[in-house]
This record gives C-alpha cells, structure tokens and sequence, in this order.
C-alpha cells in the first residue's frame, strides 16, 4: 500500500502517518510497505534542486518547510513528504515499497549534484543507543575491501588480515542489548572489521510498551518496524540530524581561511601501508564492483616528497576543491574555504567501511570522534 | 593477495620548493601556539625613500598581554656570493630595517605601533661559514636572528642557530621555531599546498617568461593539475566553458587568499605565464589532435573548454593530464622561445 495523497499541513501528514503505524488503515500489516525516511545533506534550495531535477514534482502545502513531492519513475508515480526546515539537511519521509523507490533514493542521494548522505560511523550509531537510552533486538555489521581488488599490484605495501580483505554482512539479531554488545566485544576480540550497516533502536515507555521500533542506517536512512508514537521517531531524526549538523559546523569551521587565519589538517590514519598511486586510483574510479564509487571524489597529481605525495582534488558531490597528502601510512586533508565539510565524513566512514576499520580520525593530531 | 613490492623504486621524487616547506613549518607552529594574528606571504611594502621591500613573511603576532609584535623571515639559499649579492642583501636588510609603521597597509595586515619588528633570517642548503660571511658583511644588528637547516645530512630539516638575537621576546621566537622543527609533523602538515614560488619553473631564460623551464617541471604538474580540477569543477558546478587567463589565476589562488596579496605588477607577471602555458596546451593539443581546451584565437587569452562529454568524464581528464604531462617532458626549453 502506497499513500497518493498530498497534505496541506504538516501535521495532518503526521497523523495520516501515525494511523498506518498503528495500523489503523491497513487490514494486513504489509511488510513491503514500511514507513521510512533519509537524511540527506544539501547545498542547494529547493528551488534549484526541482529546476534540476524535472521528474520531481512539488505539490505546495501550506505550511513554508513542509512540501509534497511527487516522483515519476518507470511510468508510476511516488509520493515524498519533504521537510527543509534545516535548509542544508532535509528530510524525506514516504511510505512507498523500499525495492521501488531505491533507485530514487539513490539518485536523490548519490548521483545528484549537491545532494549527500550524510555518514554516520559505528562509534556515532553506538553513542546514540547509549545516549537516548534506547533499547535494541539487532544489527547489521557489513564490511567490504574494495582496495585490494583493483588491477595489477595492490594498494597495499605489505601483507593484510585476513579480516581485512574479505567482504561480509552480518545480521545478528540477539533480541537484547546486553547480547549485542557481547558478540561486538567478541568479533573485536578476534580482529573482525566491526562497522554497523544497521543498528535496531526500540524507544518504550515506562511499561516497556513499544513506542518506535525502527532500523537506524549507517547512511542516514531509516526504517521503521512497528510502533504506535511516530512523533518518537521525529524526535530521534531531529537528534541525529542537530548532531550531525554541530559536527559538521565544526568541520567547517576548521576549513582553510586566510583572512581569517583559520585553517586545520585533517588526518586519517590507519594501519595498513599502501602505494598512495594505486590508493588514488581507487578513489578515482567512478563505478566499484557495478555501484557508484561511495567516495565522490577527483584526486589529480600535483607532486611528490619523500614521505607523501599531494593531490589536488574535487568533490564530485558539490564541485568543491582540496587538497589531499596521501602517506603510506595516512591522508592529510586539507579543505578550501568553500568546500563541503561532508567530504571528510564521506571519507572517513567510507575508508571504514571499504579499507580498514582502523582510522582514525584526527584534527591537527588531536583525535577527533564523527 | 598481490602486493605491490615495487612501491619504493617506482615513486619518483618531484619536491616542491624549499620555501614552501619552509612557510608551512613557520605557519604550523605558531598557529599551534595561538602566536598568529594575520601572515602574509611576499608582502610587498613601498618604503619612503620611494623603494620596494617584499620580505617572504611577514606576521603580526600576537598573544595576550604578554607578547606583541611583527616577525619579518627573509628566506636564502646561497652555495657562493660576490660582492654584487652581498650589496643586494645589504641593500635588502637595509629596507627591513627602515619599515615605518606607516608604510603598512591595515586593510592587509593590522598596525600596531607598539609592536617591534623582528627581523630574521633563515638560510638553508648553505655553508656555515658563507652564512657567517654575509653576517659580516651586512653587518647585522644584535637583535637580528640567523637560523639555517639543510635539507640532507644528519642536520637535516632541524633549524640551528647561526646568531642568536640579543632581544629576549625575539630569542623567545626563534628558540620557538627550533625547539619545534625537530617535530616532523610541522614540516609535513601543508596547510599551504604551494606558493607562486613554485610555478616559477614556468620562466624564460634571462628573466623572460617566454619559455618554460621543463627542467623544475613541478610547476608544470601543478598547473596541469589545477587546469583539470578547474574543468571539473565548472563541469559539476555547470559554469561556463569559456574562460580566460585571469579566471584560470584566481582559481589556482583561491586557497591563499588573504596569505597572499599579489600586487598587479605580479598579478600580470603570473597572469602572462599562465596564458604561455595555456598557448602551449592548446597547440600540443592541436599538435596530438585531440580535444582538451582550444584558444580562441590568436591574440586572445580567451580559451573555450572542448573535452569529449564521455560517459567517464574525470577519467578522461585524467588521461589527458598524463598525455600533456609527457608531451611537455619531451619538449626542450628552446622549443618555448
């Protein structure tokens, strides 16, 4: 079931979605039909987002940050529920069948111009359960090597875990919260690459009734499983959406500016020594493995020291411009005053995700959690 | 797994200059002690007897109530000097010594009149006794520091005194900048990618620049690699193809606005090599037959961006990078007159 209608008024959407959660419309809970809805990083407005992208439709309400949109795709129609309030993070909400609206979400997300995702890394998805005191049933652990399949000679200089060069997802559903962070412990133990694909977050009341029951994705993404208070989940997306927003405002302000002299290196450091030719190259590809390359970026030689050598980059995401210092051992980033701070997050959980769980991130030698 | 054993042998050393590593020493540590007020890199300052002083930095600093004032590092590198070079420096020294306050500009650097000058000196890749030569003969003040490093042996990359400045504050300063160059990551953490210093190699013999010296072929790299993030990005950001030599400068300087203040005769000088190095791509471009950027026409330095839109659009500039990096290799300098 999917919803065709638009709402005048945000809080009307509200309602309408918190009578499906309840399922109070639905006869048959429809497992394909689930509420969802992304986080996505922008640097337009909606304005020029819709001139951009014709196929999306905007149907006005109302209300100023609160927008219908309708999607065409394969000859059927979608409906979105927008919210811009934050202008540089939005919302999307929609209740539509998640294999359908997949590719929507993905152009809207990773192949559009100016949209993001936003990158939450493991250590970030645990301290929200910690933070919010929610409970948990599951997870998903997923980790791919995507720099030691590459052509000719390895990214790497010198042998690496087995762990290391294996592709896995995980799906552990231990039902409490005590047994997940036993298997977590366990996996560490034996140097398993440990990076949440999906996290289960369950907010109860006082009785242990469930409120929300919903999937928290590493992307930004989320997926709810059944509840009865949708205004709970709205709550948690806010929480992770302001997070999100004061780190980044903390990247951002650590960017290159000499009329202000301000300016600091980032740096990623990891375990593994690699050729920084053959990493760059990785970086470069546009497709890995038939998907589009997660980290959006155009490194193009500069020059060479002893110790590294530096890269002038573009951030495919929004045309920003960096610098990057490749080591054997770690990167150097460097971001231009008019860049987007998301390249460091999209960097940082990616190299995570798809190269070593080992690094580290750091902000003029300090460590620094995202 | 296939490990890459040949990693060592195949990375080919293509430094850029010493006087960027240099900046980037001095500028990462006194931003790490919260010293740094404002810096500019080649400030150019007109004295009152009418003549020019562009020192290699110059810096406010500034910490509260305790420490005040400017710090004027005068780069070299010298293996010999005769007497012309010595009345060179000598004339040089003398300019710094004679900046007044009210030849500083506020809307570049914030005046503070109670703040003293200090003036110093750092040589690298220098014998110990040339440096103590010109000492000598420029007859430096006692205030005046001298500092050198070379850059291979068992001293390398660690700055020592050569003369030690009488000023305690001034002491205080370049004990600073000793004590932390034995710290690697002030040397390696660029926060400033390059300087104009390193396009210099786009320079012509007998200071004309119209010839590129193949040989520092750095700053042909580094151009080359601007000019393919410069496309890029106008891809992305859909700006129009059509650009100039200016538009092409100010993207290249982005990253040092407000380090660096190019005064227009500099501004053109760059401007003029840049259009020289264009002029080039265009016609190796012309020469190989294939698409990259083309000159509108003969005497302008209008260029229109005329890259194939395939499907791997980054690739493609990235082939061409490597193509025109060794077209350019294979060229000779006279080939550039």
């Amino acid at each position: 079931m999917s919803v065709k209608t638009t709402f005048d008024y945000e809080s009307d959407w509200v309602e309408y979605f918190e009578s499906v959660l309840k399922n109070e419309i639905r006869e048959d809970i429809d497992n394909r039909y689930k509420i969802k809805a992304n986080i996505i990083e922008t640097n337009q407005s909606l304005d020029s987002f819709l001139k951009r992208n014709e196929t999306i439709k905007r149907i006005a309400s109302k209300e100023p940050f609160f927008h219908n949109l309708r999607i065409k795709l394969d000859g059927n129609e979608y409906f979105f529920y927008l919210n811009n309030s934050d202008p540089r993070f939005w919302v999307i909400h929609n209740i539509e069948e998640q294999s359908k609206i997949q590719k929507i979400i993905e152009k809207l997300t990773t192949e559009s111009y100016l949209q993001d995702k936003i990158y939450l890394s493991h250590e970030t998805m645990n301290g929200y359960q910690n933070e919010l005191k929610a409970t948990s049933s599951g997870f998903t652990l997923n980790f791919d090597q995507l720099f030691s399949s590459v052509d000719g000679p390895s990214v790497f200089t010198e042998e690496i875990e087995e762990f290391d060069d294996i592709g896995f997802t995980l799906q552990l559903w231990p039902k409490k919260k005590k047994s997940i962070n036993y298997f977590i412990d366990q996996f560490r133990k034996i140097k398993m690459p440990i990076n949440y694909r999906s996290l289960n977050f369950i907010f109860e009341d006082e009785t242990q009734d469930v409120l929300i029951k919903e999937d928290l994705f590493y992307d930004g993404s989320l997926t709810i499983h059944r509840g009865k208070e949708f205004r709970i989940h709205l709550k948690f997306i806010n929480k992770i959406r302001q997070k999100y927003k004061s780190v980044m405002n903390e990247v951002e302000e650590r960017r290159t500016d000499w009329v202000n002299m301000k300016g600091s290196i980032f740096t990623i450091e990891f375990d593994k020594t690699i050729d920084p030719q053959k990493f760059i190259e990785v970086l470069n590809k546009k497709s890995i493995s038939n998907s589009p390359n997660p980290f959006k970026i155009n490194a193009f030689f500069m020059y060479s020291e002893d110790a590294f050598t530096m890269y002038n980059c573009i951030d495919t995401h929004s045309g920003g411009k960096f610098y990057l210092q490749v080591f054997p051992d770690k990167l150097n980033i460097n971001l231009e005053k008019n860049s987007c701070g998301n390249i460091i997050f999209r960097l940082f959980t990616n190299l995570q995700r798809y190269f070593s769980i080992s690094t580290k991130l750091k902000v003029d030698e300090t460590e620094y959690k995202i | 797994m296939k490990l890459n054993t040949k990693f060592k042998s195949k990375m080919k050393r293509m430094p850029v200059s010493e006087e960027t590593k240099l900046l980037n020493l001095i500028v990462n540590i006194l931003k790490n002690e919260n010293l740094l007020k404002k810096a500019i890199i080649e400030y150019k300052i007109d004295l009152k007897n009418g003549s020019t002083i562009n020192p290699d930095f110059f810096a406010y600093l500034i910490r509260e109530s305790v420490f005040n004032n400017y710090l004027l590092s005068e780069f070299k590198q010298r293996t010999v000097t005769g007497t012309d070079d010595i009345n060179r420096i000598k004339s040089q020294y003398n300019g710094y010594c004679n900046i007044d306050y009210n030849n500083l500009d506020s809307t570049i650097i914030p005046i503070d009149q109670t703040a003293p000058i200090f003036i110093n000196y750092i040589f690298f890749n220098t014998q110990i006794s040339l440096i103590k030569k010109i000492e000598n003969e420029i007859n430096l003040q006692e205030n005046v520091g001298v500092l050198y490093y070379e850059t291979s042996g068992s001293n390398k990359r660690r700055l020592r005194y050569s003369k030690t400045p009488s000023n305690p504050q001034n002491q205080f300063l370049n004990d600073l900048l000793i004590e932390k160059s034995s710290i690697i990551r002030f040397w390696e953490n660029y926060l400033i990618p390059f300087t104009a210093k390193d396009l210099e190699g786009i320079s012509g013999s007998g200071g004309s620049p119209s010839a590129v010296n193949i040989d520092t072929n750095v700053s042909v790299s580094i151009i080359l690699s601007h000019l393919c993030t410069f496309i890029l990005q106008r891809k992305i950001q859909n700006i129009s193809p059509e650009f100039n030599s200016e538009i092409f400068f100010d993207f290249i300087f982005s990253n040092l606005i407000g380090l660096t203040k190019f005064d227009d005769e500099s501004k053109k000088s760059i401007i003029k090599k840049l259009t020289l190095f264009l002029n080039q791509v265009d016609q190796l471009c012309n020469d190989e037959k294939f698409t990259f950027i083309n000159k509108r026409n003969k005497t302008s330095r209008e260029y229109l961006i005329t890259i194939r839109n395939t499907d791997n659009f980054a690739k493609r500039i990235e082939i061409i990078r490597d193509k025109l990096y060794d077209l350019f290799k294979q060229k000779k300098i006279d080939e550039f007159v």
